[in-house]
């Protein structure tokens, strides 16, 4: 023994390929009425690749109960692959629950049912087989022999054992059949001799075993004297009921209870947070419903993936295709369609319809030399308007159609747009390192979104607005992402956090807002002319304007003590009175002969409006405070020695949330400033979009071949 | 005797070098099916918990067995529940698990051939194990707070 284990500990320390592991046990008692045991036991495990082995050594003198031993005990070679089991030695097993085979060795009652001799086992997923041989020994204490003490066995039953068993799974069925035969050589103390029985086992035992919740939903009600209580009730929370049974699964619960108990349980299970969910109705298997649903929702998923590469492998063979294909077929169903909006005879057609004035002669020009017959005449029916401005000016065409097309005989504001819409975000941002960042999400939508118009119009419109942005945030407040920029300071660069420059701010976005609000009054008069005629321009719009302007001339100094015009232009304040509450008496009389006593409660809304544009600064400010704030943040952290992390964490979150408000906050009140305050000076709309006569190809064009 | 305990002395002492154990041990699960240990290894590590239905502590750390086992699903990693109740008890231990709806299996062991295999001796015994049988991890009782100590070794394993 020694020669063969010194070995193979050594090996095994050496390189790790038999991995050895022990236990051991000792107990010890000294009692007065002489029940003294000592008891060791040392048990060995080896295991090298497919084997293993057991040893177990004991050292018993006396032991609590059973027969003194010194010594080796049990042992046992294992060899065991996937499928297959060998085992020799000492034997253990376990089989039909218990019923059929159930060797135990249990020292502290000193019962050892286990068998020495060999097992072979065949092992996969649908079945197993098992075939045992070998001989047990078990010990009892009895009267009827000599020596008989109730701590030490005095009687020994000497079996041979030869037993097969077969096992195969159904689903939830696990279905085992066992054979055993024993020859049992039973010692009978009385008359000295060895009688042999011989027993046969055969067995069958089949466990099912289901899902927890694998119950019949028409279980769940309909009991006279039972009454199941469903819902949620928080997996942390224990709960248990005397009479009854609980069933969990995370935090659904269902607590079956007798009708007499239900209504105090139910009261502990509401103390408890429970929230009473129906169970489901119907019949059937819950599990069976479940996997059901499942396998459905499979299948479906499935299906979703493989058309959506099917459509992808479809787009890819025949997308361009398909667009090219829809643009020339939609044009030739025009063609084609076309003599049905004419006026058709055998041999002439008449089509009529709108061209621009400045178009005619172009068009007549080109018609020349067919026969055809040209008459430009005049209509009252409302032309469709097609906007012509600069290509600068083009992408704010997006923002006035958004508000709407204008009528034909009105001032298209998209000029308008294209002035005051940077203007206002630029200065509102007033920041060269977001304008910088501005203009490259502009310029990175507008080319990279060519193919949408709206996308592409956005883009340049965000870009201009950068640039704004950028522009003044150099030349006039010489600030980056919320940081001062010393070397671009000079004596008229404003500073946010100076409260003069912030009041100088707020007096010059007032200024713009008086400035656009009375050019929004002008072009208003310029279209009551052309719309109507000058009577209907003095006393809708011209009427404003000397509410306005005779307002602000008059009231500073009568509400405020200080002029607010006139000391600017160095007018005299006296004079300045007087023909400012003339102008707006006049214009207060026009203003009600056009619209009636409406015109005295919508006075105060003129010079509200003007206040309005008090925003750009004020958005300005606060954009910097924020960004400040931030910097701050970042900066006191990062030199405070905690870490640079957390602060370049703050500052990138700060800045992308500054940036994000922003182009949000600035964006949208820019175009505010316009529509609400400025467009309803002059601004109808209601005017109907021109739409070119033929089709505007954009993937295809038209070669004409004459054969 | 004294050189039979030299031996075991000097096998405690190869443990340090060597924790390996059988990667396919077969265990008995409560359905009556034979699982291998293999089933759970080849999908990641796997922690080997002995209990029992009279061991007030298993049953307090098997709440928390379950939730790491749920959490760490997606990883691979699985946890391996094993009573150790005799054949006489085993109708409670279906009991308490069927009540209790744990997400992880549960084997039998009667009589206690795995739980002394791995060298169990209190309750509960926990064994993490690697995939390729490694015993990273071995614990021994429990008391309230080892959970997250628990936690601790699986995160390591499963890095």
């Amino acid at each position: 023994m020694r020669a063969i284990l010194i070995p193979i500990l050594f090996y095994s320390t050496l390189y790790s390929q038999i991995n050895l592991s022990g236990s051991y046990v000792s107990s010890f008692g000294d009692s007065q009425n002489d029940f003294n045991y000592f008891d060791n036991r040392i048990n060995i495990n080896g295991d090298w690749n497919n084997w293993s082995s057991w040893i177990e050594f004991e050292h018993s003198n006396p032991p609590e109960l059973g027969r003194r031993n010194i010594g080796l005990r049990k042992f046992r070679i294992d060899y065991s692959t996937n499928n297959i089991t060998v085992k020799l030695g000492d034997l253990y097993e376990f089989w039909g629950n218990g019923l059929v085979l159930n060797m135990v060795d249990d020292q502290s009652i000193d019962l050892d049912t286990g068998i020495r001799g060999g097992l072979f086992s065949y092992f996969s997923d649908g079945f197993s087989v098992e075939m045992l041989v070998g001989n047990q020994k078990t010990w009892r204490s009895t009267s009827q022999a000599p020596d008989f003490d109730e701590r030490i066995p005095n009687y020994q039953i000497n079996n041979n054992i030869y037993a097969g068993k077969f096992s195969f799974n159904m689903n939830s069925l696990v279905n085992e059949f066992h054979f055993m035969k024993t020859k049992d050589n039973h010692y009978l103390p009385i008359t000295k001799k060895t009688n042999q029985l011989d027993h046969q086992i055969y067995g069958f035992n089949s466990i099912f075993a289901n899902q927890i919740f694998d119950i019949n939903l028409e279980y769940f009600s309909g009991f006279k004297s039972l009454n199941v209580l469903t819902g949620i009730l928080s997996s942390n929370t224990e709960f248990s009921v005397v009479n009854g049974e609980v069933i969990r699964d995370d935090d659904m619960i269902a607590v079956f209870v007798p009708v007499g108990d239900s209504e105090e349980v139910e009261q502990r299970l509401i103390k408890s947070g429970f929230k009473s969910v129906d169970p489901p109705s119907g019949e059937g298997s819950i599990s069976k419903g479940i996997s059901t649903l499942e396998s459905d929702l499979q299948n479906l998923e499935s299906e979703i993936e493989a058309t959506g590469l099917e459509l992808e492998a479809l787009s890819n063979r025949h997308g361009q295709w398909l667009v090219v294909a829809e643009e020339h077929f939609a044009a030739q169903s025009e063609k084609s369609s076309l003599p049905l909006k004419l006026a058709l005879s055998k041999n002439a057609f008449v089509l009529d319809g709108w061209i621009p004035v400045k178009e005619a002669d172009d068009l007549k020009n080109s018609l020349e030399g067919i026969n055809l017959d040209i008459q430009f005449e005049s209509s009252d029916a409302i032309p469709p308007v097609k906007l012509d401005n600069p290509k600068a000016v083009k992408p704010f065409e997006f923002f006035t159609k958004l508000y709407s097309t204008p009528d034909h005989r009105e001032l298209d504001p998209s000029a308008l747009l294209f002035f005051g819409y940077p203007l206002f975000f630029g200065l509102m941002i007033g920041d060269l390192g977001y304008g910088f960042c501005y203009f490259f999400l502009g310029h990175f939508l507008a080319t990279k979104y060519k193919h949408s118009d709206e996308l592409y119009q956005l883009g340049q419109i965000i870009r201009m607005a950068g640039f704004s942005a950028f522009f003044f945030g150099t030349v006039i407040f010489a600030e980056a992402f919320g940081f001062a920029l010393p070397f671009l300071q000079h004596d008229f660069a404003l500073d946010k956090g100076n409260a003069d420059d912030v009041g100088f701010m707020l007096l010059a976005s007032g200024a713009i807002g008086l400035f656009y609000v009375t050019l929004g009054l002008v072009m208003g008069f310029y279209n009551a002319m052309n719309m109507h005629d000058i009577k209907h321009a003095i006393q809708e719009k011209l009427s404003w304007i000397m509410i306005l302007w005779g307002g602000l001339s008059f009231i500073p100094p009568w509400l405020f003590g200080s002029s607010l015009i006139g000391s600017r232009i160095g007018l005299d304040e006296e004079i300045e009175f007087w023909i400012g509450l003339s102008g707006f008496l006049i214009g207060l009389v026009l203003a009600v002969s056009a619209e009636g006593v409406v015109a005295l409660v919508e006075v105060p809304s003129v010079f509200v409006q003007v206040i309005s544009y008090v925003r750009i600064a004020a958005l300005g400010v606060a954009d910097y405070g924020l960004a400040h704030a931030f910097n701050g943040m970042a900066m006191d952290i990062g030199f405070s020695g905690v870490s640079i992390i957390p602060a370049l964490l703050i500052f990138v979150v700060g800045q992308l949330v500054v940036f994000t408000l922003g182009l949000i906050g600035s964006g949208i009140n820019s175009l505010r400033l316009q529509y609400v305050e400025c467009f309803p000076k002059f601004f109808i709309g209601g005017g109907t979009d021109y739409t070119p006569f033929g089709y505007t190809r954009k993937y295809t064009h038209e070669t004409e071949t004459t054969v | 005797m004294v050189k039979y305990l030299f031996l075991a002395f000097y096998a405690f002492l190869s443990i340090s070098y060597s924790q390996k154990i059988q990667t396919n041990l077969k265990l008995h699960r409560i359905d009556g099916r034979k699982i291998s240990l293999n089933q759970y290894l080849s999908k990641g590590p796997t922690l080997i918990n002995f209990w029992a239905t009279w061991c007030g502590p298993c049953k307090k750390e098997m709440l928390h067995l379950d939730k790491l086992a749920s959490t760490y699903k997606d990883d691979g990693f699985s946890v391996v529940s094993i009573s150790i109740d005799t054949q006489r008890s085993l109708s409670e231990v279906k009991r308490y698990v069927r009540s209790k709806g744990y997400k992880f299996d549960v084997f039998i062991d009667p009589n206690q051939q795995i739980f002394k295999k791995l060298n169990g001796n209190i309750m509960p015994t926990n064994i993490l194990v690697d995939t390729d049988g490694t015993v990273a991890w071995m614990h021994y009782g429990y008391m309230p707070g080892d959970e997250k100590n628990m936690e601790q070794e699986i995160l390591q394993v499963l890095k």
